[in-house]
C-alpha cells in the first residue's frame, strides 16, 4: 500500500515535471500539459494509473482551493459591483445554453428530462481550467477577466438550485431506482424545505459569525506562537472545514470555499492564507487536470468517435455563439469578445457531478451520461488548444493598444505602495503618503501591533514579510513603491536583496539602523534610506542649540549643514569600510571637516564680512587693493 | 483690541545683527506693535500662508524691516510676501484684504547713502531698487508711506543709529496712534 502510494506519487510528479514545462515552453500552456500528462500516464495511454475516479474525486480539491483564494481576493463590495455581469451575463448565458442544448437533445429523441439536464450541465464550463487561463495570462483585472469569472461565479452559484431539481426529473421508467444517498444526497427529497432551509441558514450564519470573531482570536493566538506550519494547517483546515460544511448542506464545497474566501477577505491574515495555500492549490490543480486527462474514456470515444466528434463540436459551437453574443450585447471590443467566448466555450468539472447525480437519481441513462463524460472531458482539452489558434491566428490580426482598454469602475485597483512593519516608524511614512490620498498596503508580524492600530481604523495584514509569496499575494508585482520599516536591521537587509531579486521594478525605501546597517543596504543595492534616529537626534539638537542660545534658523542651519556633512561622508566611508584602518583615518578628518563645513555655512552670510558693501569704494578698486595686499 | 502695527522684521542672523537688531528692539518697545521675527518663527523657511494672513487680518500697519542684501530684502522676506500675499486675498477677484494698509520700509544698507547716487558703485538711488515692493503696495490697493532708509549700517557713529531709532519709534507711535484715532471715528 505504502510503496504503491509513494508509486503513484512518482508516476504523477515526474508525469508533471517532464510534460507541464515542455508544454509551457512550446507555448501551449500548463493546462494543457497537465491534460497531456493525464493522457500519457493514463489507462489509455501509458497504463499507469487505472483508477482515475479517485484521484479526480481527491484532486476537486484543488478547484475548491481556487475559489477560496478568489473569495479571498473579493471584498463583498465588489461582487456587488459584479452584480451587473453575474445577472446580465451570468444567468442568461446558463439559461439559453441549457434550453438550446436541451431543445437538440429532446430533438435527438432523448427523453426531455435527460434532455433538461444535458442542458444545464454542459452549460456549465470548467472554473478549473478557466481560472487557470485567466491566472496565466494574468487577465483578472480585465475586463474580459472580470466578465469570463463573473460567468463562472454564477454558473457555481447554479449549481445548487440545479442539484436540488435533478431529483425530481428522474425517469418513469427508472423510478424505483431510488437515489442513495452518495454525498450529493438529494436532502430536498428526504427532508422538509424548510429544514433545509434552516439548515443552510444555520451554517451561514454560523460561517459568517465565526469568520468575523471566532478566527481571529484563533489566527492571532497562532500567529504569536511564532511556529509557521502551524498556520498554514490553520489555513488548510479552514478550506476543509468550509467544504465539509457545505457538503452537508449539498451546496458546491467550491462555493462554499469562495464564501469563506470572502468572509475573510478583509481579515488583516488574508495576505498570509493565500500565500499558505497557494502552493497546494496549484499542486492540487495540477493533479486535478492531469485525472480529467486520464479519465477521457477512449473507449467510448472509439465506439462513438463521429457521435462524439459531432458533440464536442456543438457543444463548442453553441457556447460560442450564445458567448459571443452576450459579448455583444456588453459591447466588449472584438478582441475581448472573442476571447471571452473561446475561454468559456467547454463543458466543466460540475458536469461530470451533475451527470453522476443524475444517473444515480435515475434521471440520466447510464449510456448517456458515459457520451456526456466523454464530450465534456475532451472540450475541456481543446480549449487550451482554442486560445492557442486564438493567440497565433485570431488575436493578431485584431490589433488594438490592450492597455487602453480598460474598465476602470471594474478594476480592482492594487495599492501602489507597500509597507512593510507598521510600528511607530512605518506609522509616520504611511500617514505622510496616505494623507496625499495613496493607498498602502501595510504588513506587519505583530499581532498585537496589528490589532492595536485596528482600534484606529487602520488595517495591518498579518504575515513574515520575508516570504517572496507573501509580498506577491500583496501585490509586489504591481507595486511602485515598497517602504521596509521593520526595527531589525537583518530583517530589513533580507528583504531588501530578496525583493531586488525577485521585484526588481520596486523601489525600495528603507529603514536603516546605523551606519553600518546602512552599508549594508548600499551593499545589496539599496540608495534610498534613512537612518532611523538620525532626524530625530538632529532635530533635539536643534532645540538644544536654541536653548544655548543660538537663534533658531541659525540652529537649523547648523543642523543642515551637518546632516548633508554627515550623509557625505557616509558615501565615503562605504568605498572603504573593509579598511579598517582607512576607516579610522577617514572618522578623524571627517570630524575635522565638520568643524570647517560648519563654519564656512556661517561666514557665507555674515554681516561682518561684507565689508564690500559698506566701503562706497568701487569693487574693482577693492579687488585691486586686496591683490596688492595679498602679494606683499 | 487687537495691535494696529505688524513690525515684520527679517534678517537671516539677528545675533550678529547691528543695526536691523538695534531697530527690532526700538519696534517692540512700541505699545501697539506687533513684532515677527520672520527667521525665528520659520527657521527651516516654509511660511504657513493661511496662518500669516489671520495675523494681519485686523492691521492697518504693515512696517518691513530687513538689511539690503543684493539690492533686495532677504530670501524668507520675499517668501513670506509669495506664500502670504494670495489670490483671492491680496489680489484678484475678492482680492482686497490688504486694500487701504499701510505699507512702510525700514531699510539698513551697508553702503554709504552717496554710493547710491549716480557716481557711486550702486549708479542708481535706493529708491529705485525698492521700486517692486511699491508696486506691490499699489497692486494690492496699500498706502505706500515714505521708506525710512538706515545708510552705511555697520559703520556708522553709535548716536546716530540712536537718533535713528528714535525715528523709527516716533513713526511707529504715529501710525498707532492714527489707527486708533481711525478706529474712534468709525465707531462714533
Ligand atoms: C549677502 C549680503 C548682501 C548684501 N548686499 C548689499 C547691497 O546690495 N547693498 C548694500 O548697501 N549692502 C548690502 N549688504 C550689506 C548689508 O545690507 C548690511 O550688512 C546690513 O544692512 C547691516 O545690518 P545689520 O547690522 O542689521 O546686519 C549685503 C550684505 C550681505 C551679507
Amino acid at each position: 500500500m505504502e510503496h504503491s502510494f509513494l508509486l503513484a506519487c512518482f508516476i504523477f510528479l515526474s508525469a508533471a515535471v517532464i510534460v507541464v514545462p515542455f508544454a509551457k515552453a512550446t507555448g501551449l500552456g500548463s493546462v494543457l500539459g497537465y491534460l497531456l500528462a493525464g493522457i500519457i500516464i493514463g489507462p489509455y495511454g501509458l497504463g499507469f494509473v487505472t483508477d482515475p475516479e479517485t484521484i479526480l474525486h481527491f484532486s476537486e480539491f484543488g478547484v475548491v482551493m481556487m475559489l477560496f483564494l478568489i473569495g479571498l481576493e473579493l471584498q463583498v463590495r465588489e461582487l456587488w459591483s459584479m452584480r451587473n455581469k453575474l445577472f446580465g451575463l451570468g444567468l442568461p448565458q446558463v439559461l439559453i445554453t441549457a434550453l438550446v442544448l436541451a431543445i437538440i437533445g429532446y430533438l435527438a429523441s432523448m427523453p426531455w428530462q435527460s434532455a433538461v439536464i444535458m442542458g444545464l450541465g454542459l452549460a456549465l464550463s470548467s472554473t478549473a481550467i478557466v481560472l487557470k487561463i485567466i491566472e496565466e495570462r494574468g487577465i483578472m483585472a480585465t475586463n474580459t477577466g472580470r466578465s469570463a469569472f463573473s460567468v463562472l461565479l454564477l454558473q457555481d452559484i447554479a449549481v445548487i438550485p440545479i442539484l436540488a431539481i435533478i431529483p425530481l426529473l428522474a425517469l418513469p421508467e427508472l423510478a424505483g431506482h431510488a437515489p442513495t444517498d452518495d454525498g450529493h444526497g438529494p436532502a430536498a427529497a428526504t427532508e422538509g424545505g424548510w429544514q433545509v432551509a434552516a439548515k443552510t441558514a444555520l451554517v451561514f450564519a454560523s460561517m459568517y459569525l465565526s469568520g468575523r470573531y471566532l478566527l481571529r482570536p484563533v489566527m492571532r493566538f497562532i500567529a504569536k506562537s511564532g511556529v509557521r506550519e502551524i498556520f498554514t494547517a490553520l489555513s488548510l483546515l479552514l478550506v476543509v472545514a468550509a467544504a465539509l460544511l457545505m457538503e452537508w448542506i449539498n451546496v458546491s464545497a467550491a462555493l462554499g470555499a469562495f464564501m469563506v474566501g470572502m468572509i475573510l477577505a478583509d481579515s488583516e491574515y488574508r495576505h498570509e492564507l493565500e500565500s499558505d495555500i497557494e502552493p497546494f492549490k496549484g499542486l492540487l490543480l495540477g493533479l486535478f487536470f492531469i485525472s480529467v486527462g486520464m479519465s477521457v474514456e477512449f473507449s467510448v470515444l472509439l465506439n462513438n468517435p463521429l457521435l462524439i466528434a459531432s458533440m464536442v463540436a456543438g457543444l463548442a459551437l453553441i457556447k460560442l455563439i450564445i458567448l459571443w453574443g452576450l459579448g455583444t450585447i456588453f459591447r466588449f471590443h472584438i478582441a475581448d469578445r472573442m476571447l471571452f467566448a473561446i475561454i468559456l466555450a467547454q463543458g466543466g468539472e460540475f458536469g461530470f457531478v451533475l451527470f453522476q447525480f443524475a444517473t444515480a437519481s435515475g434521471a440520466l441513462l447510464p449510456e448517456h451520461a458515459d457520451l456526456l463524460n466523454v464530450t465534456v472531458a475532451i472540450s475541456m482539452v481543446i480549449t487550451p488548444i482554442l486560445i492557442l489558434i486564438y493567440d497565433r491566428l485570431l488575436a493578431p490580426k485584431m490589433v488594438r493598444d490592450t492597455q487602453t482598454e480598460r474598465e476602470p469602475d471594474d478594476i480592482s485597483v492594487r495599492n501602489r505602495v507597500i509597507v512593510l512593519g507598521y510600528g511607530r516608524f512605518g506609522q509616520i511614512v504611511t500617514r505622510l503618503i496616505t494623507a496625499q490620498g495613496f493607498e498602502a498596503t501595510l504588513i506587519d508580524h505583530d499581532p498585537e501591533q496589528i490589532d492595536l492600530v485596528k482600534r484606529f481604523d487602520t488595517k495591518v495584514f498579518f504575515g513574515d514579510a520575508r516570504r517572496t509569496d507573501l509580498l506577491a499575494a500583496a501585490g509586489a508585482h504591481e507595486a511602485q513603491i515598497l517602504i521596509i520599516a521593520i526595527h531589525n536591521p537583518n530583517t530589513v537587509t533580507e528583504i531588501a536583496a530578496m525583493v531586488k531579486k525577485h521585484f526588481p521594478h520596486i523601489t525600495i525605501l528603507a529603514r536603516a539602523r546605523d551606519r553600518n546597517h546602512a552599508h549594508e543596504l548600499m551593499g545589496v543595492g539599496v540608495t534610498d534610506f534613512v537612518r532611523d534616529t538620525f532626524h530625530s537626534g538632529l532635530q533635539l539638537g536643534i532645540k538644544a542649540l536654541v536653548a544655548l542660545g543660538y537663534e533658531e534658523h541659525r540652529a537649523y542651519r547648523l543642523a543642515k549643514t551637518f546632516a548633508r556633512h554627515d550623509i557625505k561622508m557616509l558615501h565615503e566611508a562605504y568605498e572603504i569600510k573593509d579598511d579598517e584602518e582607512a576607516m579610522i583615518g577617514h572618522a578623524r578628518t571627517a570630524k575635522e571637516l565638520l568643524a570647517q563645513v560648519m563654519e564656512s555655512d556661517l561666514v557665507d552670510l555674515d554681516p561682518a564680512n561684507a565689508t564690500n558693501w559698506t566701503s562706497d569704494k568701487n569693487p574693482d578698486d577693492i579687488e585691486r587693493e586686496n591683490k596688492a595686499r595679498s602679494q606683499e | 483690541m487687537a495691535n494696529p502695527v505688524l513690525f515684520v522684521i527679517a534678517h537671516p542672523d539677528l545675533g550678529q545683527s547691528r543695526a536691523n537688531r538695534h531697530f527690532a528692539a526700538s519696534a517692540k518697545s512700541i505699545e501697539g506693535v506687533d513684532v515677527l521675527d520672520l527667521y525665528k518663527v520659520y527657521p527651516d523657511m516654509f511660511v504657513d500662508g493661511s496662518h500669516e494672513r489671520h495675523r494681519i487680518d485686523g492691521k492697518s500697519t504693515i512696517v518691513l524691516q530687513f538689511p539690503i542684501y543684493w539690492y533686495a530684502a532677504p530670501g524668507l522676506l520675499k517668501e513670506w510676501i509669495d506664500r502670504t500675499f494670495s489670490y483671492g486675498w491680496a489680489y484678484g477677484t475678492n482680492g482686497n484684504a490688504l486694500k487701504g494698509k499701510n505699507l512702510l520700509l525700514s531699510i539698513a544698507t551697508g553702503s554709504e547713502e552717496k554710493a547710491y547716487g549716480p557716481e557711486g558703485v550702486h549708479h542708481h538711488p535706493l529708491d529705485e531698487f525698492l521700486l517692486p515692493y511699491k508696486q506691490t503696495a499699489r497692486f494690492c490697493g496699500m498706502n505706500w508711506l515714505d521708506p525710512l532708509v538706515y545708510y552705511h549700517a555697520r559703520a556708522s557713529e553709535k548716536d546716530h543709529l540712536i537718533a535713528h531709532g528714535e525715528k523709527l519709534k516716533s513713526r511707529l507711535s504715529e501710525l498707532v496712534h492714527a489707527a486708533s484715532k481711525q478706529e474712534m471715528s468709525h465707531g462714533a
